[in-house]
């Protein structure tokens, strides 16, 4: 198991992704940076529910199942609509997705769970518009 | 192992015991987002209401608790739980969504950080199905 292959796998692809965006969009990480790079960008999430699920039999311990959240929030700037938010969630969401079918040099075996959103999130003051996508996975490597 | 002498004897205690595993699984997820939340007065947090059929409209006053009071109190659900129709678990905290889904306002999740949200609703059926589990292994 290696939590840092997984995060590998997921960190690269999407920001290949963005990056082939026109204008490229920047991607953040977790526990990278505070402060936002610009008007536009994504901040990508991952956090690990489960990594070890209880068996039927209660002689077993337990199976090794790397249960994972992934989260992508895209900002562009209010009142512009919402063709560019649509743009970068899709592209998010395509990219998760085709990961399952992709071979990784570490062998990680991603399956991604049904999505969540995206979610535009326009309320409030706040000079930047959000949409959310996030989707639960199960990974193996 | 208990015999039923009946079918209706059986179907009775299957409800009965998919009933409460529904009732666990909506009891624990707002017990989840309550308890994960990110907390400052304590509003956001105590305002996850379950109701069924329709949303709840209830909230939290403005005035609940003053800054950094933490006052966390969830609303139980007074009827009974049971998986007989639409239920919902809802927040009607004005800025509920930005820190649901925005991580740079809900960087302080109590659970998974800024990913507090997502992460919990995205297990949900992963949870509902641990929770029928436990119930239907109750059945003898």
């Amino acid at each position: 198991m290696s939590l840092t292959n997984i995060r590998s796998l997921i960190e690269v692809a999407i920001t290949d992704a963005y990056a082939a965006m026109t204008p490229a969009v920047p991607v953040v990480y977790d526990n990278v940076q505070e402060e936002p790079p610009g008007q536009e960008y994504v901040i990508l999430s991952l956090s690990y529910p489960e990594l070890i699920s209880p068996v039927l039999c209660p002689a077993e311990s337990g199976i090794e199942t790397i249960r994972g959240n992934v989260s992508l929030s895209c900002y562009t700037p209010r009142a512009t609509g919402m063709k560019r938010l649509d743009e970068m969630a899709t592209v998010g969401i395509t990219v998760l997705n085709t990961l399952k079918a992709q071979s990784d040099p570490n062998a990680v075996r991603f399956n991604l769970g049904p999505v969540e959103g995206p979610v535009p999130v326009l309320t409030g003051d706040n000079p930047l518009a959000l949409a959310a996508v996030s989707a639960p996975f199960t990974a193996k490597g | 192992m208990t015999v039923y002498k009946n079918p209706d004897d059986f179907f009775k205690a299957l409800d009965k015991a998919v009933d409460e595993g529904f009732s666990d699984f909506v009891q624990e997820t707002q017990g989840l987002l309550t308890s994960r939340a990110p907390i400052d007065t304590g509003r956001l947090a105590s305002s996850f209401y379950i109701t069924k059929s329709q949303p709840s409209n209830e909230v939290r006053p403005a005035d609940w608790a003053p800054p950094g009071a933490k006052k966390q109190s969830k609303p139980e659900y007074e009827g009974k739980i049971k998986a007989d129709g639409t239920w919902y678990i809802t927040n009607n905290v004005p800025y509920a969504d930005r820190v649901a889904y925005d991580p740079v306002y809900g960087k302080n999740g109590r659970g998974f950080g800024a990913a507090w949200y997502t992460a919990t609703v995205n297990q949900n059926s992963k949870r509902l199905e641990d929770a029928m589990t436990r119930s239907l292994r109750k059945l003898q």
